[in-house]
């Protein structure tokens, strides 16, 4: 009586884990503010954007991604800026990493004879891929922060 | 009764492990779902002090309105702008993870170094900051043919040196009016004054004057439109009438987070003056 419980016990953990992670076969990937929050030292300092302002500054639009994250430095002046998009396909990747680069291209006209400290750091910003999810960030720190946040996706 | 011990924990088991999944799904920054409000503060605002056209005629307050009421006056409304703008977006948006209802709904629309002038233009300007709607930059009358705000309020001037060409400055306003008017007719403007400049920034020329004129002078143009006019500047002038360096954060014009209190102040203050004069009623009193 007791082993058939235990067994049954087994079963249901086994059971209940599989689905938790899709069968196993898939990566789980972290909320996407995790993750970023991950990836930068200094989340406390940034502030989130809405889904309005990355549609109005990007043209990356909510139907194109399952989740995105815009974070901008509290100053607003420095330049710092976090954008991670999950996109929703392959397509939509593409389009967000090309609404990206001109994004960035925009930004930097705008620092341009104006803050060159912001400006500096947007010149050395790139728009990077992986799987499904696009990023820029823009910071003194950006390339090990990009490079620690794609690991995950 | 063992049986009902062992049922206990397989149930326990399945439960923990359903949560644990649960909670890799939840936290999201952006998602195209809107965020659930949360309650709002809601501390009654300082007395009003002068801000409108209307300033001579405000008659006894009838009730001080709490600072949520007061920033409902703004609901929807579309701030337009240059950095400083840009930083007051930030400032508010960072009050609103507290407070989702705080300025409900307003939006924004700025770009660093965008100029009054190009804002007054019906044309891109090429080599310099326009505004983008969707990722697509536009003229300003554009942007605001496309979203409809109830309100635009216009702040913008200080990378022109507005004050070095007050006339100037004053009819890019009265094009931006017009192009309102043609293109946006149920769109309110609303102009605020520029800001002020530090001592320092002073140092070569003194724009403390030239901005004091460049200000009277669009109060002036605004009553004689029947524009409303907002004067976010007086308050964070020192003693001397240039910016309060306790206020800024580039020893410039940008502002702090003090500077930006201020504004958002005379922003409310503005709002309460509408109330006290019958002209605007809150949605909630």
């Amino acid at each position: 009586m007791k082993k058939r419980w235990i067994a049954l016990l087994m079963l249901l953990s086994l059971l209940l884990s599989g689905c938790r992670t899709g069968g196993g076969q898939e990566k789980a990937l972290l909320p996407l503010e995790d993750a970023v929050g991950k990836a930068v030292s200094d989340r406390e300092d940034l502030i989130a954007y809405t889904g309005e302002d990355l549609s109005d500054l990007t043209g990356i639009l909510p139907q194109d991604y399952t989740e995105a994250v815009f974070l901008v430095g509290s100053d607003t002046l420095s330049g710092r800026e976090v954008i991670a998009v999950r996109a929703k396909d392959e397509n939509a990747l593409k389009a967000a990493a090309e609404a990206l680069k001109a994004y960035l291209s925009g930004r930097m006209q705008e620092t341009r004879n104006y803050l060159p400290d912001a400006y500096k750091l947007q010149s050395e910003a790139r728009v990077e891929t992986k799987n499904l999810t696009a990023a820029l960030f823009i910071g003194p720190n950006a390339a090990e922060e990009t490079r620690a946040f794609l690991t995950g996706e | 009764m063992r049986k009902w011990i062992a049922l206990g924990l397989i149930l326990l088991l399945a439960a923990g492990l359903m949560a644990s999944a649960a909670a890799q799904t939840l936290t999201l920054v952006i998602s195209p779902s809107a965020p659930t409000p949360t309650p709002l503060p809601n501390a009654p605002s300082p007395a009003p002090t002068p801000t409108s056209k209307q300033d001579a005629s405000i008659p006894a307050p009838r009730q001080k309105l709490t600072r949520d009421q007061l920033s409902s006056y703004y609901r929807g409304a579309l701030f337009i702008g240059d950095s400083i703008t840009t930083q007051l977006k930030g400032y508010i948006r960072s009050l609103q993870k507290e407070a989702p209802d705080f300025f409900p709904d307003v939006k924004f629309q700025t770009a660093q170094s965008y100029f009054l002038y190009t804002a007054s233009r019906k044309g891109l300007q090429s080599g310099t900051a326009n505004l983008k709607l969707h990722g697509v930059a536009m003229p300003m009358y554009r942007i605001l043919e496309e979203m409809r705000p109830p309100k635009a309020l216009i702040l913008l001037g200080v990378n022109d040196y507005i004050g070095t060409q007050v006339e100037k400055g004053v009819g890019y306003c009265r094009r931006i009016l017009e192009l309102t008017a043609q293109y946006a007719p149920g769109t309110e403007i609303i102009f605020e004054s520029l800001t002020p400049v530090t001592a320092s920034f002073c140092r070569k020329k003194d724009y403390r004057t030239m901005w004091d004129e460049y200000n009277a002078a669009l109060k002036a143009m605004c009553e004689e439109t029947n524009t409303h006019y907002i004067d976010i500047a007086t308050p964070l002038k020192d003693g001397e009438g240039y910016l309060d360096t306790a206020y800024s954060n580039d020893g410039k014009y940008h502002l702090n987070a003090g500077g930006l209190d201020l504004w958002i102040q005379a922003l409310l203050d503005f709002a309460q003056a509408q109330y006290d004069l019958g002209l605007w009623t809150p949605e909630e009193t």
